[in-house]
């Protein structure tokens, strides 16, 4: 399964980089040099309403997230451990969903496309469906509980820290399984059959054959899978921002939020800029972190 | 031993239909919400099966809402972005895949760069120079920068996928006579097909979810997209539910057929590749 | 490691570049002064056009000057949506955008960003025909740089067909929802919003100015008194005896116009909006013709009934290329005949007074009469220079009060300290 190497050559390099050419001055372009924009504004005082006082502050913006901002740390541990939990959980549930679609033999087409739904609706939307649903008067959550008689009286979800942080984490999970669960199943597809039948002759039982085949199989996929969430989760914002708007007492805030905060309603570009490269880091470091885990058993 | 088999087929398929069940009602719940009457979708305690049913929030989407011009953009640039990212995509994918030129590993990480950045904090700059090029309030100004937040991922998986793929097979369609550009037309391609509409239907669903870009780069009401589109539906105070209930239905339609289109392909693909493998 | 670092610097190089254009000045206003007006069209940014008025004030300044086009182009009714795309468009000094209507709490905020048409001498001429509170929230360091259109006050939505007359006292509110709750369907007596959003901050601050609190005075913060304590205690009481559902905590006032349109509370605190919708048959309502409009009741300490105002103004970009058209909108849109117009169609509340006794008005909407006084009361959120980061303090810790994971005292102490701190850093 492994590519063979090649001796690296003038050729080589040549095909390598006309080939990669237009998809590295695309991201150039529109990707990263706004990013210096950003980054430059994050050393500067950039209050927009204060124009007047913009200037180079070197790293003062980031000494007081770091030491003064009030909602810092606690913006910072609810972003990483929204992201531990909500990867974990869609990584279950994708997988489990992959396996059903992997396993099933009818109507697979239709259940496909099924799964896909909650990915195409928009982010907004599905924030304010889930919000309706854990209402405590109208949500149909309370209602259904309360029919099984699993409570007498309406519950408000969402006015506690515990259960709002549990609402926000199923909301970006339902939302974003069928990614997970859609990469994996092409992964399994592409495993061939034989590997199972030799290991059942052999007598290898089923979490062996998952250990020893499948996982080793899907591993490049998994990386892709996971990379990609956690970029995502570590940038959690639209189901924070109409769910809870970061309360109940300010409990599920992120840091993204807080940016939010800083770029539109304080029009603090230079604070709003410095959280954004803070994100940007800690993203940078959990990728790095992935990367190489999964390349040192590779190689 | 037959009987222990039973049981836990039993046990699965309970698992498997309450698993499903869990996933699929919200998106019941959204449907349901769509088709009731207007009197009735406040009532409380809420009908979980409503007792008359009603197309109002659905007359509302079309005639109050201009809901059509929004599935067309967003059809159009999500259409385009993907089929932008599969095309530049494709050939960087082979490159990090089978060809060890110096710093490919670099490259392949670099590309991640542009998705590690929260897109609020560069809205602005980006606003500034769109501005200056005439791309605010076009298509173009919506595709590019769309492309650049599937790009990534749509590399990242087709390299993933094409990692899957023995390069053995490359090498003795070289060896039967074939030129490097002939291997990969006739034995990469057709055994990437899976993975290839895989990235697809992931680039298209990834550029139809876009909000940011689309929010700040359009100003006119003839080129918002859905997203943005939905978003106008609130009043200052009001949240009009049934009709967003309405519109996230129909948000999803065009999905559904993309899906089953491409479907095909990776069904048609898995077979073709049974053959030749 | 060399090749990122030439990379980064090529990209910074970019990044400059690209960063030209952005100080920009603003337009000087050049009025175009050629009497034979040529054709020009101005772009306007509004909210959607639910009821059509908007249409309708357009088409009638169109006919009044010919010479002017309006591209008037909807944008979502959530104002911090509408704000990032406005913000965007100022920011790059963009000449397309010419009026656009601004939130009463952005106007500080833009104009100390220069953003904004110096419009003293329009709203001078008019000064004496509109309400003194919207007026005051077109003002920043002494000069006027919005006109009013419309202005949004709390006010105490009731069902009319249970109670007579309104309460006017905390104690009078309590006593009636606890004669009441339990009977006709009425299941709570007292739904108001405090989502740890903006809905908090209006209605936590109505509830302290009821009982004679008051947040910021002349830059001074004045929050942390025995009143607020008060305040803070009575809506804590509220949920727990049950008269208001803990899900106010969670709620924005759709949820609130919701549950009282369901027929399942006796009274809300909520916008006007809610009483036009709650008076309409035939969408969510169960009690059309059955509701009442009252100013809020006033607590022990306090004298006056005091609401939180809201609305909207109009104003110019100071990037427009278009000032003489563009002053010439926003003074139609801020005038009589337009705010008529709003007024019949949409039911908010004008900034212009003698509409409150005009004829057609009060045949259509007779509580507008009453409602006079509860908006001349209306007091604005703190007029300081940063105003949306004091929100930000007073959302978290007003919500980590109500949420008792603070006491009272303890929480109130610290939202003064909290808000002093802000102002202190404002400078």
């Amino acid at each position: 399964m492994k590519t063979k190497r090649l001796n690296p050559g003038a050729r080589e390099n040549i095909i390598g980089y006309s080939l990669i050419a237009p998809a590295v001055i695309l991201i150039l372009l529109i990707g990263i040099v706004p990013i210096f924009n950003t980054f430059s504004y994050s050393l500067q005082n950039y209050v927009l309403s204060k124009p007047k006082d913009r200037g180079f502050v070197g790293l003062e913006n980031y000494v007081y997230l770091l030491t003064q901002d009030k909602y810092f740390l606690i913006s910072l541990w609810n972003t990483l451990r929204f992201a531990f939990f909500s990867v974990i959980l869609q990584l279950v549930v994708g997988f489990i969903g992959a396996m059903l679609m992997h396993k099933a033999t009818k109507g697979v087409t239709l259940v496909r496309a099924a799964v896909l739904i909650p990915w195409a609706i928009p982010g907004v939307i599905v924030a304010q469906m889930w919000s309706f649903m854990f209402n405590d008067q109208l949500g149909v959550l309370n209602q259904i509980l309360m029919n099984l008689g699993i409570i007498q009286e309406n519950i408000t979800w969402l006015a506690d820290s515990f259960w709002a942080f549990v609402a926000v984490v199923l909301t970006d999970t339902w939302k974003q399984f069928p990614f997970v669960a859609l990469m994996l199943l092409a992964g399994l597809q592409t495993i061939p059959h034989e590997l199972y039948e030799s290991a059942e002759v052999d007598g290898a039982g089923k979490i062996r054959q998952f250990v020893s085949i499948t996982l080793p199989n899907i591993k490049p996929i998994l990386l892709v899978v996971l990379l990609f969430r956690t970029m995502g989760a570590l940038r959690i914002f639209d189901i924070v921002y109409s769910m809870t708007g970061g309360g109940p007492a300010n409990s599920t805030t992120t840091l993204l939020l807080q940016a939010y905060n800083y770029f539109f309603k304080d029009l603090n570009y230079g604070k709003g800029s410095a959280m954004s490269t803070i994100i940007f880091i800690i993203i940078m470091i959990m990728s790095v972190i992935y990367i190489k885990v999964f390349r040192s058993d590779e190689d | 031993m037959k009987k222990k088999i039973k049981i836990g087929k039993i046990f699965g398929l309970i698992f498997a239909v309450l698993f499903v069940a869990i996933l699929v009602f919200p998106f019941y719940w959204q449907l349901i919400s769509s088709f009731k009457d207007p009197e009735d979708l406040m009532m409380m305690p809420t009908e979980i099966w409503p007792s008359r049913f009603s197309l109002d929030f659905f007359k509302n989407v079309f005639s109050v809402h201009h809901f059509d011009t929004f599935l067309k953009n967003s059809i159009i640039v999500s259409g385009f972005s993907m089929l932008f990212s599969i095309l530049v995509a494709l050939p960087a994918a082979y490159a990090f895949t089978r060809i060890r030129f110096s710093g490919y590993k670099f490259w392949k990480n670099f590309m991640l760069l542009a998705n590690m950045f929260p897109i609020i904090a560069v809205v602005t700059p980006l606003f500034v120079v769109f501005k200056k090029l005439h791309l605010v309030n076009t298509y173009a100004g919506l595709i590019i920068p769309t492309i650049v937040i599937t790009l990534p991922l749509s590399i990242w998986t087709l390299v993933a996928f094409l990692g899957q793929i023995p390069y053995d097979l490359e090498q003795a369609a070289q060896i039967d006579g074939c030129t490097r550009l002939q291997a990969v037309c006739k034995v990469i391609l057709p055994l990437m097909t899976p993975g290839l509409f895989s990235t697809a239907i992931i680039a298209f669903i990834t550029a139809w979810n876009e909000l940011m870009f689309s929010l700040v780069f359009v100003t006119k009401n003839e080129w918002r997209t859905v997203p943005v589109g939905i978003t106008l539906f609130v009043g200052e105070f009001t949240v009009p539910w049934g009709d967003m209930a309405a519109a996230s239905i129909c948000a999803t339609v065009p999905i559904v057929i993309v899906v089953l289109i491409c479907q095909k392909q990776i069904v048609a693909g898995l077979t073709a590749g049974a053959v030749k493998g | 490691m060399k090749k990122l670092l030439a990379i980064l610097l090529a990209s910074a190089m970019m990044a400059s570049l690209a960063a030209c254009g952005e100080n920009s000045d603003p337009a000087e206003s050049t009025p175009t002064g050629s009497s034979e007006k040529e054709p020009v069209t101005i772009t306007f940014f509004g909210g959607v056009d639910n009821t059509g008025t908007i249409g309708e004030r357009i088409e009638l300044f169109e006919e009044q000057y010919d010479w002017i086009t309006v591209d008037y182009q909807e944008f979502s009714g959530n104002s911090d949506d509408r704000k990032k795309t406005i913000i965007n468009s100022l920011q790059a000094g963009d000449d397309e955008l010419d009026v656009f209507l601004c939130d009463t709490i952005w106007v500080s905020q833009f104009a100390a960003a220069g953003w904004l048409t110096d419009v003293t001498e329009e709203l001078n001429a008019v000064k004496d025909q509109h309400l003194a509170g919207p007026l005051s929230t077109c003002m920043y360091d002494n000069t006027a740089y919005a006109m009013p259109v419309y202005s949004d006050a709390g006010v105490l939505l009731y069902r009319s067909d249970i109670i007579e007359t309104p309460p006017t006292t905390w104690d009078e509110l309590v006593a009636m929802c606890k004669e009441h709750v339990g009977k006709d369907g009425i299941e709570y007596g007292y739904v108001f919003q405090a989502k740890q959003t903006e809905a908090i901050v209006c209605n936590m601050l109505e509830f302290i100015k009821q009982n004679g609190g008051n947040d910021v005075v002349d830059g001074e913060v004045v929050i942390d008194s025995d009143e607020t304590r008060e305040a803070f205690q009575f809506v804590l009481d509220m949920i727990d005896d049950g008269i208001a559902p803990e899900g106010v905590l969670t709620h924005i006032p759709d949820d609130t116009r919701v549950i009282f349109e369901g027929g399942k509370a006796l009274f809300s605190r909520n916008w006007p909006y809610a009483y036009s919708t709650a008076q309409t048959e035939g969408g969510d309502s169960k009690i059309a013709g059955k509701v009442g409009i009252a100013p809020l009741p006033v607590g022990p300490n306090g004298e006056d009934s005091s609401a939180t105002l809201g609305g909207w103004n109009m104003a110019a970009s100071a990037y427009t290329d278009q000032p003489e058209a563009s002053k010439l909108f926003l003074e139609f849109m801020s005038g009589e005949e337009a705010q008529k117009i709003m007024v019949l169609g949409d039911a908010t509340f004008p900034t212009v007074a003698s509409l409150y006794e005009d004829e057609e008005v009060l045949e259509k909407l007779p509580f507008m009469e009453e409602l006079k006084p509860v908006l001349d009361a209306a007091k604005p959120r703190p007029q300081v220079s940063d105003y949306s980061a004091i929100s930000t303090v007073m959302q978290v810790d007003m919500h980590t009060i109500l949420t008792k994971e603070i006491s009272v005292d303890e929480g109130v102490t610290k939202l003064a300290q909290d808000m002093k701190d802000i102002i202190a850093e404002m400078g």
